[in-house]
């Protein structure tokens, strides 16, 4: 089939009202949650996977990336109304669609904050569904030991998420890891670390571990109230629409900050925030009015915001295509999917083309939604936004219980969400990122997996594992994402003592 | 509580150092080799973890030390240091949530989880929200029909029921 049969057959699952309706639920909530100051896309995935249970696997992932891209524009309605980013992604929306704000000129860098997103998510999803095939094609050939060095290729990338300190990237991760193994071992039928509990011994699954990491972990540091106060005359429809003057400044900025944003979301832990800081800086080098960054550029908002939800698309191709998520929110979605039953990696375009070209449409499908909501629903997110934070606390706090009991109908799933909700709060005090110990529960028992069948394919013999040609390849990528700061940093000292020396 | 970020750094590496000891010492006790029948045993990854955590706790400790080094003649890194990492609002909240949360894992199978949840909202609204008693209890409700018709009506799920059927 080629890509217009296969986007046709895509587009043929949109027919279920469904799907859109799903989809619908998904970019609405995401944009709430997405503007919630704390609460990012991984919290917004994680709340609402209950909403998955029983649904069919096109609506459910057609909910999720709804979510998903929700959530990035959703940061940018705090960031441009009170100065406070949603998420991370969103920071650099602030330096100039702030400004906009104080200027009377709310509407606008709303407007225009909206329109990148959409254009940028929609060019992305173009080299998504251009890309993904080609490297799943790629990928068919991968044996179990290639798909372990993925599987530590996407555990390294936690190298790129820990800020400060990789070592509690890594801390998180090897604990993520243990967890993944609690249960009875596939192979041999031992339990492992059970202690008797019966709950135990199915293993521990990642969906209560990432609803009380992001979920509970962020309401509890969340109790600041939004107090957005907006014209209500300029988030009137005439004045959210860029002039063609707007449009012939941001164009160019919005077409490359979208190609670099889709590039940077497809390495492993760069993710959207790092896509939306590249995109502002290299808007305001490349752009004729420099001195108007900071105070209120329209460039300034557009840059940032499709960056932000190209890398979003970006960060699905590796998930999809490998199975290697590469960001906290992918590696839900990655759990999720899983949950429902399909395995994302090279098989997947072919195993489950319906629901992989499904995504497709429904990408553009969201983009449509989000377009509407976000130009024509905008009064009703800021009334939104302005319900008391205690209020929006306790509703997601009972919507996560239910949904932890909601997964096996068992108290047991809650006493595991409230666990981790404290741990996960401590870890945040403490700077210890928990995207890694979700990326590892999700990655840990494939993981496993493929390095039982790898060694048992070679003999036992595990350097033999280690030095298939794709796979030392992708070990190498590797090792340099998981040492290659430490090592720079080691170089840049060495030559710097040389040279006081000298 | 006063905790300074570098002490809750070496708290977290001393936390980590045991939980990886722990973890070894369990692969031991609970006799999960890691190479069983010339195959990878199901201690195998276990132990893999145990090692890490204990290595990458070791180089927080390395890492806080050296830290602290620096914070002699670095101001940035001194005031790094020194930052209060718990906030007391943050753990009434916390607090507030673990209560909540323990009540409904207790008493769900008693009163019923809606039941539970809808008293926790309230008790929430009351006394994290500040909000007036009525206006805690018209949320409640509203939030807990939401919740009833998301998930009992629409999801299906056999939630635990209360003596009220619901």
């Amino acid at each position: 089939m080629n890509l217009f049969q296969n986007l046709g057959l895509g587009f043929s699952i949109l027919a279920d009202p469904m799907v859109i309706v799903y989809s619908l639920v998904g970019v609405v909530s995401g944009v709430i949650i997405g503007a919630l100051p704390g609460l990012g896309p991984s919290v917004g995935i994680a709340v609402l996977l209950p909403l998955c249970y029983g649904l069919s696997p096109a609506c459910a992932l057609c909910m999720l990336c709804g979510i998903y891209y929700g959530a990035m524009y959703g940061g940018s309605i705090t960031a441009i109304l009170i100065n406070t980013p949603g998420d991370s992604a969103a920071i650099m929306t602030t330096l100039d669609g702030y400004p906009l704000a104080r200027k009377g000129k709310a509407g606008k860098a709303l407007g225009m904050a909206c329109l990148a997103s959409v254009i940028g998510g929609t060019i992305s999803v173009v080299l998504f569904m251009t890309l993904a095939p080609v490297i799943s094609n790629f990928a068919t050939s991968f044996g179990p030991s290639e798909y372990f060095a993925l599987m530590i290729l996407g555990l390294t990338s936690v190298a790129g998420m820990t800020g400060k300190s990789p070592a509690k990237g890594f801390l998180a991760a090897f604990l993520g890891l243990f967890v993944a193994g609690i249960g009875i071992d596939l192979v041999f039928g031992t339990p492992k670390f059970v202690f008797g509990n019966v709950n135990l011994y199915s293993g521990i699954d990642f969906v209560p571990v990432a609803m009380g990491l992001f979920g509970i972990a962020e309401i509890i540091c969340n109790f600041e109230d939004n107090n957005i106060q907006v014209d209500k005359d300029s988030l009137k429809l005439k004045k959210l629409l860029p002039n063609k003057e707007e449009w012939k400044r941001t164009i160019p900025h919005i077409g490359r900050g979208t190609i670099l944003g889709f590039i940077v979301g497809m390495l492993p832990g760069a993710g959207a925030t790092i896509a939306s800081f590249l995109s502002y800086d290299m808007a305001k080098r490349t752009s004729k009015n420099k001195e108007e960054f900071g105070q209120g550029a329209v460039e300034g908002v557009a840059a940032p915001e499709c960056a932000n939800n190209a890398a979003s698309m970006g960060a699905m191709v590796p998930m999809l295509t490998l199975g290697v998520p590469g960001s906290g929110a992918t590696a839900i979605m990655m759990g999720a999917l899983m949950m429902l039953g399909i395995s994302p990696g090279p098989s997947f375009f072919i195993k489950n083309a319906e629901v992989a070209w499904g995504l497709v449409a429904s990408m553009y499908l969201g983009n449509v939604l989000l377009v509407l909501l976000g130009l024509g629903a905008l009064r009703m997110f800021v009334k939104i936004l302005n319900v008391k934070t205690t209020t929006m606390n306790a509703l997601i706090f009972a919507f996560i219980l239910i949904g932890a009991y909601a997964l096996e109908n068992s108290m047991f799933t809650v006493g595991v969400t409230l666990f981790f909700g404290i741990l996960g709060y401590f870890l945040k005090k403490l700077k210890v990122p928990a995207a890694p110990m979700v990326l590892a529960l999700v990655l840990g028992a494939i993981t496993e997996t493929n390095l039982r069948q790898a060694l048992i394919i070679d003999n036992n013999n595990f350097f033999k594992v280690l030095t298939h040609p794709i796979s030392a390849v992708i070990l190498v990528i590797a090792i340099l994402l998981a040492f290659g700061t430490p090592i720079k940093n080691l170089f840049a000292k060495l030559k710097k003592n040389k040279a006081k020396a000298e | 509580m006063k905790l300074k970020a570098k002490t809750g750094d070496l708290i977290l590496a001393a936390v980590s150092v045991i939980v990886g000891i722990v973890i070894l010492v369990l692969v031991k006790v609970q006799d999960l080799p890691m190479i069983k029948r010339s195959m990878m045993g199901p201690g195998f990854f276990p132990t893999i973890c145990g090692i890490a955590i204990i290595f990458f706790g070791a180089l927080l400790f390395v890492e806080t030390f050296a830290a602290s080094k620096k914070a002699k003649t670095d101001e940035t890194v001194k005031a790094e240091q020194e930052t209060k990492i718990l906030n007391p609002r943050e753990l009434k909240n916390l607090l507030c949530f673990l209560l909540l949360g323990v009540f409904v894992l207790m008493v769900s199978k008693y009163l019923g989880m809606l039941i539970c949840l809808c008293l926790s909202v309230i008790v929430y609204l009351i006394f994290q929200g500040k909000e007036k008693w009525w206006k805690a209890i018209i949320v409640g409700i509203a939030m807990t029909g939401i919740l009833y018709l998301i998930f009992v009506v629409f999801l299906k799920v056999p939630i635990p029921k209360g003596p009220l059927g619901f």
